[in-house]
């Protein structure tokens, strides 16, 4: 049975969602180190809640469906939920905590670069979905980038390293996503990306991660590391701003 | 070692792109912004401390739009926002550049 913890910060959305979709599956987290960071400064939102299920369900209806009803991480009483707070997830006090509490496998989320007294801690493997797919596609925004020059969006489960996003592969898949003929020109473009950022593509991620336990627990995938060959594939960076526009409507009209 | 200026004008009228080199380059306009004449072999470091003139900040700007390449046309608006902060160039300048990389991706 392949069991895992969370590692994540508590703020991310994309934390929100993976907690929201394992913990409901069949297999879900056995532990789960929240990030808090100190002094965070709070955020305005652009869109309310409401504006982002409607996009979803112009994309996804199941992603809008599955998604309904999301809670705050620093609302959910469960005791197998551990806090740590810090300036930084790299921070000492964060290493010691995770040392204390987790081992195995373990899932991050929005925990950025993770310096070595964290990822040499023992016992622990850590483990990150990828929206690219692996060697052919890392770094940020992999799914828009994937769109943009005609490709099915990948995904891929990999073991974290030093490196970004060239840990050993265990499991990709590709999700064909046709974002044409959504309605979605009737909303406004940033709004629309955004949704796809942070709510679909966590989404298809936490999917990904599921069906990659689904696999291994029903034997029809044995975990072989797969070593990444670095000289392979982009590396993507982040969609400039004044992009988001034309890139919403390559891919979407 | 890798000079840049000199990679820069001898691509100059070039069509055909060597997208590899042109990841490295841009890269390190994703990651640092400033760019300079000598690079390591790998293009990762620079070697010393000379930064690239303004003319040759242009020039890569004009190699990195005509590669027509998504992600070089990416770094390229990346690359008119730090010349235009840095006061390289002109805001009419800067508001043209960008919209020469809109009509790019567009096509």
């Amino acid at each position: 049975m392949f069991e895992y913890n969370l590692l994540m910060d508590e703020n991310a959305r994309v934390s929100q969602i993976y907690f929201h979709e394992l913990s409901k599956s069949n297999y879900p987290p056995k532990k789960v180190v929240l990030f808090r960071k100190l002094d965070l400064k709070p955020i305005i939102p652009i869109m309310t809640m409401e504006e982002h299920y409607e996009i979803l369900n112009n994309i996804l209806p199941e992603a809008h469906d599955s998604l309904l009803n999301l809670k705050d991480l620093d609302k959910i009483n469960d005791e197998n939920i551990i806090s740590v707070t810090s300036k930084n997830i790299n921070d000492n006090i964060v290493a010691e905590v995770i040392k204390e509490t987790i081992s195995g496998n373990t899932l991050i989320a929005a925990t950025g670069i993770m310096k070595e007294n964290i990822l040499s801690l023992p016992k622990i493997d850590f483990l990150n979905v990828h929206s690219g797919y692996l060697p052919y596609s890392r770094g940020l925004d992999n799914f828009f980038y994937a769109l943009i020059y005609n490709e099915v969006p990948g995904f891929s489960v990999h073991f974290v390293d030093r490196g970004v996003d060239t840990g050993d592969i265990i499991f990709r898949k590709k999700i064909n996503i046709d974002l044409k003929n959504k309605g979605l020109e009737n909303y406004d473009k940033k709004k629309v990306f955004i949704t796809i950022k942070y709510f679909l593509v966590p989404y298809l991620k936490a999917q990904v991660f599921r069906e990659f336990i689904e696999c291994v627990n029903s034997k029809a995938l044995e975990i072989t590391k797969i070593k990444q060959d670095i000289k392979k594939g982009r590396t993507f960076y982040k969609i400039h701003n004044s992009l988001k526009e034309i890139v919403m409507d390559k891919i979407t009209m | 070692m890798f000079n840049l200026r000199e990679y820069l004008i001898e691509n100059l009228e070039t069509e055909v792109f060597d997208i590899d080199i042109l990841d490295k380059i841009s890269r390190n306009i994703d990651l640092n912004n400033r760019l300079y004449i000598i690079y390591d072999s790998k293009i990762n470091k620079p070697v010393d401390n000379t930064e690239l003139s303004d003319i040759d900040y242009i020039r890569l700007l004009k190699t990195l739009i005509r590669s027509n390449d998504f992600k070089l046309l990416n770094s390229a608006c990346k690359l008119n926002d730090f010349l235009y902060s840095a006061n390289k160039i002109s805001l009419i300048e800067h508001t043209n550049i960008l919209d020469s990389i809109k009509q790019k991706i567009i096509q």
